[in-house]
């Protein structure tokens, strides 16, 4: 177990569970995914509400 | 209360709570110490506190140490009641899931994260939840795993599912599993079709088949990046705010349709209520309502300046009462889930890391309205056991007798041979008399019920 364990903070205290661990990592791509697919959805929203902004500011 | 370092404060190296004089301090120790200098420096618990999701505190500097291995006492704000996840109802859960995400997620953004993620760590304050631990958080390790990613799903995320998907009473789940509801459990408890939902499959179905499976062969060492946690954040946030349980329709719905009040009986009863109150000396400013249904009566001693806990049994009467008090932005009243006959006890390590319902009285005012005739005839207890009982729940007591004559009654008996020779106005004030002084006794305009303000003796 220490081989997974070896850098924690020498304050964690609780038992991160081997399974939770090994399953973080194996899924790390997944979950590195979504973030980034969330973060591109956000950006083209932002861009989309920008440019409906700027239109309707145009139109005043 | 307890003096001293408290019974349920020991697993955190880094420090601990201790009671003084009736005040809640926390100790930080000298192992902590260059964590909590960088998260005072960081700026992040000061965010966290003014936008209301941490807990407030001052600095004691070392006055009050207990240990020579402090480095700083810190007083937080006072929780005037602490609560556990089993007394919550689903939207208070899923608040305080949420609640948790959210001091993760910004606690990444400035290079720290949560080293537990567990439901106590969490309670009502004002109406909302708030995060109370501040030794939670320390410095973010770059490519480790979330070593609370486990926790965070036992505590929050099976309870909520199964609520969702099951039944809300294995909310109940989490009594006995205080460190939150095994993850293989909980996989083995929901429906197939919770597969089809991505952050079911992940974060409780595979979750808890890697935790079956890890217990042999040998382990890999493997790293994480920063994204791909916020990404998993992300994914436990979406997930919880998914889940849906709808409170039905509750055990008291029609309960003021089905009894002898008409609304003139009940406004009379309310008032009776607010004048009974406000003849408390000292000014009573806490109360526990307990049997509260929705919050009827609670809202009057609220609407008072008391600061009011409403227990009930039913489920769907607390998730009724917290959204709609939640809605309204009420800050003096809490909800919370309770079976008087069978209260929270005292649970987790020698019995003492989480007090029974008992142990955190006495209220200075107890409302017990329609109550006694559920204790004593649906239940059976003895109406002195009943008057001991009370006694220790608060100094003064507002107490609604329900006599046999009362349709409600007379429902219960309708099923059952009346055993209950003694349960009767007479009866009800002799057993209660060893322990309290009758200070009001009305009758409530309309009904056979009888409202008593009751003041506690000196036993």
């Amino acid at each position: 177990m220490n081989s997974l364990f070896q850098n924690l903070p020498h304050v964690a205290y609780i038992d991160g569970g081997s399974g939770s661990m090994i399953l973080q990592v194996a899924l790390a791509g997944v979950f590195a995914s979504l973030y980034a697919i969330k973060g591109f959805w956000g950006r083209l929203k932002g861009l989309a509400t920008r440019s409906n902004r700027e239109d309707v500011k145009a139109h005043q | 209360m307890v003096e001293g370092r408290l019974p349920s404060s020991f697993r955190d190296p880094g420090g601990f709570v201790f009671a003084r004089d009736g005040a809640i301090y926390r100790q930080i120790n000298r192992v902590s110490a260059e964590d909590w200098g960088r998260l005072l420096k960081s700026g992040l618990y000061e965010g966290l506190v003014s936008d209301g999701l941490a807990l407030s505190f001052e600095s004691e500097g070392l006055r009050y140490a207990q240990t020579d291995e402090a480095i700083e006492v810190i007083r937080p704000e006072r929780v005037p009641l602490i609560t556990y996840p089993y007394e919550w109802s689903f939207s208070q859960l899923q608040d305080a899931a949420l609640l948790t995400l959210e001091v993760m997620r910004r606690a990444l953004a400035q290079g720290f994260w949560l080293k537990d993620a567990s439901a106590y760590n969490v309670q009502f304050l004002r109406g909302k939840p708030i995060h109370v631990d501040t030794l939670s958080l320390e410095p973010y390790q770059e490519g480790e795993p979330w070593i609370a990613y486990g926790q965070f799903c036992r505590h929050f995320l099976a309870p909520l599912a199964l609520a969702a998907y099951v039944d809300i009473r294995l909310f109940g789940e989490l009594r006995s599993n205080i460190d939150g509801i095994p993850l293989d459990l909980a996989s083995k408890l929901l429906p197939g079709k919770t597969k089809m939902n991505f952050g079911l499959l992940t974060h409780i179905h595979m979750h808890g088949g890697a935790q079956a499976d890890s217990g042999s062969g040998p382990v890999k060492k493997g790293s994480i990046s920063k994204i791909a946690i916020l990404g998993m954040v992300g994914s436990l946030d979406k997930t919880v705010r998914g889940l849906k349980w709808e409170a039905g329709k509750t055990t008291w719905g029609d309960y003021y349709d089905n009894t002898n009040y008409s609304k003139d009986a009940f406004e009379a009863k309310k008032g009776l209520v607010a004048e009974f109150a406000k003849t408390i000396a000292p000014e009573p400013t806490t109360c526990w309502d307990l049997g509260a249904n929705t919050g009827v009566f609670s809202e009057v001693i609220a609407g008072l300046g008391i600061e009011t806990w409403a227990w009930d049994i039913d489920p769907s009467a607390v998730e009724q009462a917290y959204l709609k008090w939640r809605g309204e932005k009420r800050t003096n009243l809490v909800p919370l889930l309770q079976d008087f006959s069978n209260p929270s006890p005292d649970l987790g390590w020698a019995n003492r890391e989480r007090d029974s319902f008992v142990a955190r009285g006495p209220a200075d005012l107890v409302l017990a309205l329609a109550l006694i005739h559920h204790l004593a005839i649906g239940n059976n207890v003895p109406l002195p056991a009943v008057a001991d009982w009370i006694h220790g729940l608060g100094r003064s007591v507002i107490l609604e007798f329900v006599p046999k004559e009362d349709s409600q009654v007379q429902r219960m008996l309708r099923t059952r041979k009346d055993v209950f020779a003694d349960y009767d106005v007479a009866g009800f004030e002799r057993a209660f008399d060893p322990w309290f002084e009758v200070v009001r006794k009305e009758m409530v305009p309309g009904t056979h019920r009888v409202l008593y303000l009751l003041q506690g003796k000196s036993v």
